[in-house]
């Protein structure tokens, strides 16, 4: 053991440590304690961790432990920034003896918080090319301001805004789904949708359990392609976290999209109830705004083509648009429906059907289908209704593409 | 336990500077000083203040007041003794010490981390402020450990020891002294932690991946474990004959003697009233024929700690029985 010095010996072999010194000293000014200084923009709590992160590949253990100290201050409950902040210490302190967490690999909330800690990095490095939009987006309407990309298996949310008709991304979130991952198929399995859905209201934190944070977003789930699967289940939601935790793990919900409480609060501007649309997907493909022009063209010209045939009470053409595999939501098969329009078109003298807000989007997790949303104006000689119509379209063998799927709402 | 050994350490530390040998003191100072070395703490405080009602700005006679009310256990009077001098004196780094580790005693890292943060501005080479500033990153990785590590269920018990601290108490000498881990001013350890890859990523590798031991004989693999899960047994049981017989008779104590150790271990084993320990992922190596290393972490709770410690244990082969003759903490 190396001789010691205790600091007050050190104190007094200083000369002039007595009272005689000071006078002048006494003068300077205190040392002020040196209290955590939150960078100018300190941004998002991630990025300031991920800044912390790239502080520590670079070797500048000591930004990061500023950006970590700032960050555990701002959000105490950031346990993977805690979890971080930890380590960092730990190796500063140079104590032996204290085990990091990170030891004990078998722990399962260790586990989660490396989940957690991978996916964040991921999405830093293969986040969104700038510029680049979701494949499954071919058309928003002007109705919509905003929509909502969910990259289930990252662990990401996306908003992406409407500017006559030009999308951008404009927030990115973490985000926590079910326990067993996507795919849902039946009430209990644990799994989030993959599909096309709408929020359908919005309840504030106040009104629900704290498990949920600062509110709710419901989802029309089972929707129309859902029932069509016989899918079953409900109550699938975006909504927050208890004020306990800042997130949860990426895999922690019964089938639930769980954003941090900032982070759905966020969206309570941008998110309008009983219309914006939420793409629940398995895969996203980020393309550049062009690519996914022509595909858009195509079914934009063979839906004008399906409504004009309808409005020319030209019957047959009509119903040739149709899939053989065709079902209306009311349960006639196609023969039982070409039937039922056949019937009604020769009531008609004439009619006029007018589309409108025409929203297109790739389905996810199925191959060939696009969903066509829109708003019909049906006027005939005796009958007028204005209906939100879901159309499903699938492009078969041939390369055509059919509808095999319809469902209309009242507006 | 953890709590008072670390006040015991605190006051310790301060100690330090009262025994001091009184070079161009005041004699009041001295006269203090003697006083506390006989154990008379309220009379060197009456001594101290007579001198201060007539010397206010001494700092020495301050600087000694304070530490006589930590010996009296008055603490915030001696955290305003001490955060007086820092302000009257900010290029003194010995008053932000102490405050430090009064603040440390009390709970309060942050706080503490500031004070040695301080003291370190103006003084980069005070090795004394380095340790415990060590102890305070270690204490504040603790807090930080557990606050990541935090449940649903509002779990606050303590999962990973202050290990540092709670050293700092283990008897005489324990406090590791200054000087011996004395860091480059200014940026300790900066390289060490920048050459290490992400610390998470780093340690999964390491946690994912531990260095191969060289295996040890199946049977004996078995024995030993065996042996280790009854020494943890009769830890957990209190039954300290028990325990003490999974030492060998020559084991060696990492500090101080044998029977002083055993005496200690007698005191601590039998202490809490209720306690586990468990020894979790073993992992053997042989170091000879009769010798085998093996490194666990120790799962240690008590009615008022909860620890995870990696341990390090040899065990000698006598007579068909393995016996601990070394142990250590990592």
């Amino acid at each position: 053991m190396p001789p010691t010095v205790s600091p007050a010996a050190r104190l007094l072999r200083r000369p002039g440590f007595r009272c005689t010194i000071v006078a002048v000293l006494a003068l300077a000014l205190p040392l002020l304690s040196r209290a955590v200084e939150l960078p100018a923009d300190a941004g998002k709590p991630e990025d300031q961790l991920l800044e912390a992160v790239d502080a520590l590949r670079g070797g500048d253990s000591g930004k990061a432990l500023r950006e970590l100290q700032a960050l555990v201050q701002r959000e105490p409950n950031f346990r993977l920034a805690q979890l971080l902040y930890g380590q960092v210490l730990a190796e500063r302190s140079g104590a032996s003896g204290l085990v990091s967490p990170l030891a004990d690999d078998q722990d399962p909330h260790v586990r989660e918080l490396l989940d957690e800690y991978r996916s964040r990095v991921a999405e830093e490095r293969n986040g969104p090319p700038a510029d680049s939009l979701p494949s499954s987006i071919l058309r928003l309407s002007s109705d919509h301001k905003y929509a909502i990309v969910a990259d289930l298996p990252r662990s990401r949310v996306y908003v992406l805004q409407n500017v006559d008709g030009h999308l951008h991304q404009v927030r990115d979130y973490y985000a926590s789904i079910a326990r067993n991952g996507y795919g849902k198929q039946n009430s209990g399995d644990l799994r989030t949708p993959v599909g096309i859905y709408r929020v359908t209201g919005f309840t504030p934190g106040v009104k629900l359990p704290p498990f949920y944070g600062a509110g709710a977003y419901p989802l029309n789930y089972p929707n129309a392609w859902d029932r069509v699967h016989g899918r079953t289940g409900s109550g699938i939601w975006l909504h927050g976290v208890p004020t306990t935790t800042y997130v949860r793990p990426p895999r922690a919900s019964e089938g639930c999209v769980v954003l941090a409480n900032a982070d759905l609060t966020d969206l309570k501007s941008l998110i309008v109830p009983g219309k914006t649309p939420v793409v629940l997907s398995d895969k996203v493909d980020w393309l550049s705004a062009d690519a996914v022009g022509k595909e858009r063209d195509e079914l934009i010209k063979r839906i004008e083509s399906w409504r004009s045939k309808w409005s020319a009470l030209n019957t047959e053409a009509y119903l040739s648009f149709y899939g053989d595999d065709f079902h209306t939501d009311d349960g006639m098969n196609k023969a039982q429906f070409e039937i039922y329009k056949r019937r009604v078109n020769q009531g008609k003298h004439h009619i006029d059907v007018q589309l409108r807000d025409l929203d297109l989007f790739s389905y996810p997790g199925e191959q060939n289908l696009v969903l066509a949303e829109f708003t019909q104006e049906y006027r005939s000689d005796n009958y007028a209704t204005s209906t939100r119509k879901e159309q499903y379209w699938r492009r078969g063998a041939d390369g055509a593409w059919k509808i095999v799927r319809e469902e209309n709402w009242a507006l | 336990m953890n709590r008072n050994a670390r006040r015991a350490a605190a006051i310790m530390l301060l100690l330090c500077g009262a025994a001091l040998p009184a070079l161009a003191s005041a004699p009041a100072v001295q006269e203090a000083q003697t006083l506390l070395s006989q154990g008379d703490s309220k009379g060197a405080l009456d001594r101290l203040d007579r001198y201060l009602a007539t010397s206010p700005q001494d700092a020495e006679a301050r600087f000694n007041r304070g530490l006589v009310l930590v010996k009296l256990n008055r603490t915030d009077e001696a955290i305003k003794v001490f955060t007086d001098l820092t302000r009257d004196y900010p290029q003194l780094p010995e008053p932000y010490n102490n405050l430090a580790v009064l603040y440390a005693q009390k709970g309060d890292y942050e706080k503490a981390r500031d004070a040695l943060e301080a003291a370190l501005a103006t003084h980069p080479a005070y090795a004394t402020a380095h340790e415990n500033l060590g102890d305070i990153y270690s204490a504040l990785a603790g807090a930080a450990y557990n606050r990541a590590l935090q449940l649903d269920q509002g779990n606050q018990a303590v999962r990973y020891k202050l290990s540092l601290i709670n050293q700092l108490g283990n008897g005489p000498g324990g406090y590791t002294p200054a000087g011996t881990t004395s860091v480059p001013a200014g940026n300790p350890k900066s390289e060490a932690i920048g050459a290490a890859p992400p610390p998470a990523a780093a340690a999964v590798a390491a946690a994912s991946t531990p260095a191969a031991p060289a295996p040890a004989a199946d049977a004996d693999s078995a024995a030993v474990t065996g042996t280790l899960n009854a020494w943890a047994k009769a830890w957990a049981a209190k039954d300290v004959d028990g325990y003490l017989s999974f030492y060998a008779a020559d084991f060696q104590p990492e500090s101080g003697s044998r029977a002083q150790w055993e005496a200690q271990r007698r005191e601590r084993v039998a202490k809490p009233s209720r306690i586990s320990v468990r020894v979790l992922n073993p992992q053997l190596s042989r170091i000879d024929a009769h010798h085998v290393r093996v490194n666990f972490i120790q799962d240690y709770a008590s009615d008022t700690v909860n620890d995870k410690a990696r341990k390090t244990v040899e065990l000698s082969n006598n007579g068909g029985s393995w016996k601990i003759v070394r142990e250590t903490i990592r």
